[in-house]
This record gives C-alpha cells, structure tokens and sequence, in this order.
C-alpha cells in the first residue's frame, strides 16, 4: 500500500501524457487513409458501414435516397478496402462475385484505376459512390464516411 | 415310442444351446436393433445437417442477394437426396425458393409449423455475421429415412443372427465330437465286453487323460471288483452245495426217521427210513391227498397233536412214545421245534426195548415158583386202583403146610403150593388178582367190591375152603389133607393203605385160625 502510494501520482502523470497525445492524433487525420466519398447532390451525409456493404455487394441498388446506385472501386485499393469493410480478403470478394456471374441478379462495382477517375464519376453521377485516400480528396466530392474508423470498430468488436 | 430328446444327449444339449443363444440372440438383437435404430437416425441427421452446411455459404449468399435463381439451385441440389422431403429458403420474410409437396405459397413461419421436425438453419450474412438474412428449413422424409434405417438395421441384425447360428453349429459340433461320441463309442464296448472271462473296457483314442479315459478306469476297476466278488460268491455256493449234500446224505441214510410238518400234521419232508418205519410208499406220499401225520399214526393221532401243539408254544424239545401198526410197535418220537413253525420229528422204534421192559417188570412181580403175583406185584395192583374205589382183600394161610415141609420134604411143598394157586386160580374171578406173599400166605384182590358186597367175597372165601378141604394127591402115593384159614378185609384207595388192610385181613385169619382152622373170618372195626 504505501508503494502505491508513493507511484500513484507518477501513474497519474503518464496517463494524462497518453490523453494528449491521442487527441493530437484525430486532430490531424492520417493523409493516407480511406474515405468514402458520395456526390454533394446525393442528399447523404453520413453511411452507416452495413448500408455500403449492402450497396457494394449488390443487395441495395438504391441510395437511401432513392437514386440508383452507382459504387466504384479504386483498382488499387480493393484489398485494404474490403478488409477495412467486410474483413474479407480480395480473393474472397472476387469468388463471390463469380459465384453470381450467371444469376445476373447482382454485378460487381465498376472499376477505377486512379483516384482521379474516382472524383471524375462521384463528382458527375448523382448515385455514385467511392472510396479514395484522404490526400486525393477535393472539393467536388462530399466524405460520407471514415473507413478507418469502420476498422477501429471492427477490432474492438472482435476483440471484446 | 421313447423321446429322443431324453435319449439324445447331443440332441439335447443341441436343444438347450440353440435355446440360450435364440433367447440370448432375441436379447442382443432387440438392443442392437434399439442401439442401431438411434446410432442411424443420428447419423441420418447429421448427414442432414451435413448437407445444410455444405450449401450453407451459397445460401447465404443467396438470401443475401434475395437471388431466387441461386436459391433454386440450392433447392434442386438438396432434393435430390433422397432423404430430403422439402427445402425452402428465405430471405427475410420472403421466401425465394421453395420444392416439396404442398409447401409452395407457405409462409416461413406457416413452413415451421407444419413440420415441427424440420431442421432450421439461420443464414448470416456473408459479410456480417451479426446480421440475419434468412433462414434455410429442411424437411427431412422420414419416410425414407425409416426405411434405410430399416435395412441397415435389418442387415446388422442378420448378420448377427447367423453369427449366433454359426456359434451354435460349432458347439453342438463341439459337444457331438468332445462328449456324445466317446460316450456312445463307451457305451458300444461296454455292451460287447465280456466282463466273465476278464476283458476290460478301452478308452476312446484321444480321451485317455480327460474325464471319459477316468470314467473307463473307474468301470474297469468296478468290472474287477465285481469279478472277485463273483469268485468268491461261487466258491462260498460251491461249498455250501457240498454241504448240503452231505448233510442230505445223512438225513437221507439216518437210521432214524426223520421228518418236518407244521402244526396241523401235514408232512413237508421225510427220509428214507421214515418211509420204512411207516411202511409207505413215496407215490402215497406224493399222491393228491397225502396223508397227514395224525391219520399215519392211527389212535394215537390225538396224543400226537397235543405234543406238537405244546412244542410250538413252549418252543421245547417234547418227547412222546407212541404205539402204532399191527403188530404193535412202539416209536418214541422227539419233536423239536424249528424257526419257521414247523416241527423237526425224529423218530425211533423201541419196541424191543419195550418188551424187555414190559417183561423185566412182569418177572419183578411174579412169584417164580407158582406165577402168581409176588408181593412187588400185590403192592404195584393196590397203588394202581383208581382213587376212591373200593376192594376186597382175602388172606390166606394154609393150616398144616409147615407139617407137610417136615414129613414130605421142601419139594412136596412146592407141588402144594402149586396145586393150591391152580385152585385159587380156577376159583377166582378173572378180574381178582392173586399174589403169594411169602411161604404159605396167599392173597386175593377182589376189586370194586364195598362193605354191602361181602357176600361175594365169602362166597369165594367158602369155595376155596371147601376146595382144600379134600386131600390133595401131591405123588402118585402120597395125598395129604392140607386145609385153610382166611381173613377179609376191605378197604378204599387212597383211603386206607394196602398195610394197614393186609394188617386187618391178617387179622381176621389169625381170628380164623383160633376159632378153629378150616374157616374164614372178616375184619370188623
């Protein structure tokens, strides 16, 4: 007891350090990380994460809003993305897609090879909806959602 | 007709194995079939969920997407198992794709209720496994389910049925090879083995060590000890049938006849001699009605049933003498009781040994010199009166015969005594007893005679005097008067002894001889 004592401001200290330094972090975003994006027009503002794996994987082919929905994959980003949204790894996405290649009730997002194909199709199509890095963002997009966050949520889900 | 089951021993114990392993077999197969029945509807379930599984990520899938294609294929690909009797998916609350008798147009939830038994599979999402997109139901046909359980039940069961069989086969094999043959082979010599001339019982090749080879040693070791039991029975009846013989040839060769019968005379065995001594021959013996003993011995017939009688009672040796025949003989037979309740007679003629002792006697009591009674013989006549009857004594003296000793000599004396008991003689009733006492005194026993009689008496008395009272040629040229005194007296036997009336008789002739001689007196009291 009286050890505790002794170290218990110490303790103290340290943590309000940790506190700080977090809140730093969120203060200035990480340049890299993905963001989904939606036309300005589209009448969203926020995407909770099972309404875009639901428009990603073919379930809804209507924005909330009503307007057909139109999702684009970055060609080089699939893998980060679909981990950061569904756990799933990239082969994984593309056997379920050939699963219903015959069916014809669901296709794939359309493909983009560079975020600034991605800004070209979100910023001209009013049911559009993307995924880039934060640093490739403009103004002629809106962010709908924070990826990365999706991410935090997931692991402490699956770490309880 | 006898039961082969009772006379079968392999049959038998055939019987009570098949018995065991049936009741045993009903048992075993009832828990397999109980065990099995279980073990395969699990395994038809789980092939079941199997099955769900196997489809269960496309199904996801196609809830997800609500893609009633992909659904469908799911559906036809699990209705081809046999064991599937209906498959529906849903996506939410609709249903996608349905195949299964009467199910189309149900409700997911009017799907559950219909068949309580099906099983029912929640399908997450592919990419949330939070979420719910719908449900897999699987109608299992139980139907075909029974009946594969059926068969593979069924083929375990038969399988198990013949392994039974088979294990009975091979025991009653067993029994028939280990235990039933070498018996029967055991009992086969032992009805051949002639035991007489000392053969001895083999053992079954194989069995000479085991309970069936000890079984044949103990038979063996009987068959020996039989053996020597038998020699010894026969050298034991050979020695008693020498014995017999011999003692059938003294029974048969006795001097004596020898015979049995039982109480009432009837004669169950006799010897040779018996025949002679009863002058008889075997056929009468053997005839129809033999005789009986009694009726063999003529008058004595009674005498001889009383002593058989009281030698059955009293279990004692009896001796009886018996005169038989005519000639008569004389047999004294002694009568000896046996165990059985027959009698043992054996009898020996006496007749010799009879008359010598009928003659001894008769020259004790007379006098040899005129063969009247002596005094021996006077005294044995008095003691042998019946008691209480009466008599009459004479007695008499001669009056001048000691005269006639002297001038004449002893001789002429003897020739008057003589002449005079050959007077007495002629004179005296043939019932009166005469005896010389002695010298010149004569005595004359008149039985049954009393006091109110002694007129006969005197009468006699007066004869004898008026006889003697003539002289008496006793040569050719010598004659001499002799002359009498008589004294009587009477008496009683039993009553009064011959002494004390020889002493009152006397008496009465001393009275007579001093009244006078030539004369008779009676005793009065």
């Amino acid at each position: 007891m009286k050890t505790l004592w002794r170290t218990g401001p110490l303790l103290l200290a340290l943590f309000l350090v940790m506190v700080t330094a977090s809140q730093t972090v969120m203060a200035e975003p990480d340049p890299e990380e993905l963001v989904l994006v939606v036309n300005p027009a589209s009448g969203i503002t926020s995407l909770q994460r099972t309404e875009v794996i639901n428009l990603y994987m073919g379930r809804f082919r209507q924005l909330p809003s009503g307007t057909t929905a139109l999702p684009i994959d970055l060609y080089d980003a699939r893998p980060e993305f679909y981990r950061l949204l569904a756990n799933k790894t990239l082969s994984e996405i593309n056997s379920y897609w050939a699963r219903l290649v015959f069916s014809g009730r669901a296709s794939p997002p359309r493909q983009a090879q560079d975020a600034a194909e991605v800004l070209d199709i979100v910023s001209n199509n009013k049911g559009a909806i993307g995924y880039l890095r934060r640093k490739d963002l403009n103004d002629t997009v809106q962010v709908a959602a924070n990826l990365a966050v999706w991410a935090t949520e997931q692991t402490a889900q699956l770490e309880p | 007709m006898s039961n082969p089951l009772k006379t079968r021993l392999a049959l038998r114990s055939a019987v009570i194995i098949l018995s065991l392993l049936v009741i045993l077999g009903v048992l075993i197969v009832a828990a397999s079939v109980l065990f099995l029945t279980w073990m395969e509807t699990r395994d038809q379930q789980r092939q079941l969920e199997g099955l769900m599984s196997t489809v269960e990520n496309t199904a996801q899938v196609a809830a997800f997407l609500e893609d009633e294609q992909l659904a469908n294929e799911i559906v036809v690909g699990l209705m081809a198992n046999r064991t599937v009797l209906g498959v529906a998916i849903t996506s939410g609350e609709h249903v996608i794709a349905v195949n299964g008798p009467n199910l189309a147009g149900l409700s997911a939830s009017a799907l559950a209720q219909q068949y309580p038994d099906t099983l029912n599979s929640r399908l997450l999402s592919p990419f949330n496994p939070e979420e719910q997109v719908g449900t897999i139901l699987l109608i299992p046909n139980r139907e075909v389910i029974r009946q594969q359980v059926l068969e593979a039940v069924l083929l375990a069961s038969g399988l198990l049925v013949l392994q039974i069989l088979g294990i009975g086969l091979v025991v009653i094999l067993v029994v028939v090879r280990m235990i039933t043959r070498p018996i029967t082979s055991i009992s086969n010599r032992l009805h051949h083995l002639q035991v007489e001339i000392g053969e001895k019982l083999q053992s079954p090749r194989g069995n000479e060590h085991d309970e069936v080879g000890r079984l044949v040693l103990d038979v063996n070791a009987m068959i020996d000890y039989l053996v020597k039991l038998l020699n010894v029975e026969k050298n034991l009846r050979t020695e008693i049938e020498v014995n017999e013989r011999k003692f059938r040839s003294i029974f048969e060769n006795a001097q004596s006849a020898i015979f049995v019968c039982d109480g009432q005379g009837v004669l169950q065995s006799y010897n040779l001699a018996f025949l002679r001594e009863f002058d008889l021959s075997p056929q009468r013996l053997t005839s129809s009605a033999p005789p009986t003993l009694f009726q063999l011995v003529g008058n004595q017939g009674a005498i001889l049933q009383t002593a058989l009688r009281e030698c059955l009672d009293s279990k004692r040796n009896h001796t009886i003498e018996i005169a038989i025949g005519n000639p008569r003989r004389w047999l004294e037979l002694v009568l000896g009781p046996d165990n059985a309740g027959s009698v043992q007679i054996i009898a020996n003629e006496i007749t010799a040994l009879k008359d010598a002792s009928a003659q001894a006697e008769r020259r004790a009591s007379t006098d040899a010199l005129t063969g009247l009674g002596n005094r021996l013989g006077f005294t044995r006549r008095l003691s042998r009166l019946q008691i209480g009857e009466p008599f009459a004594l004479l007695y008499l003296d001669l009056d001048h015969f000691k005269k006639i000793n002297d001038t004449h000599g002893h001789q002429a004396g003897d020739r008057v005594l003589i002449k005079v008991s050959e007077t007495l003689r002629q004179l005296a009733r043939k019932t009166d007893y005469i005896a010389r006492l002695g010298g010149d005194e004569f005595v004359l026993v008149l039985e049954g005679l009393n006091k109110t009689q002694t007129e006969i008496a005197t009468r006699l008395a007066g004869n004898i005097l008026a006889a003697l009272d003539v002289p008496m040629t006793i040569y050719d040229d010598v004659s001499v008067l002799i002359g009498a005194s008589i004294g009587i007296a009477f008496g009683e036997s039993g009553k009064t002894s011959s002494e004390q009336v020889i002493q009152q008789a006397d008496q009465a002739m001393y009275r007579a001889k001093q009244e006078g001689r030539q004369r008779y007196c009676i005793h009065s009291d």
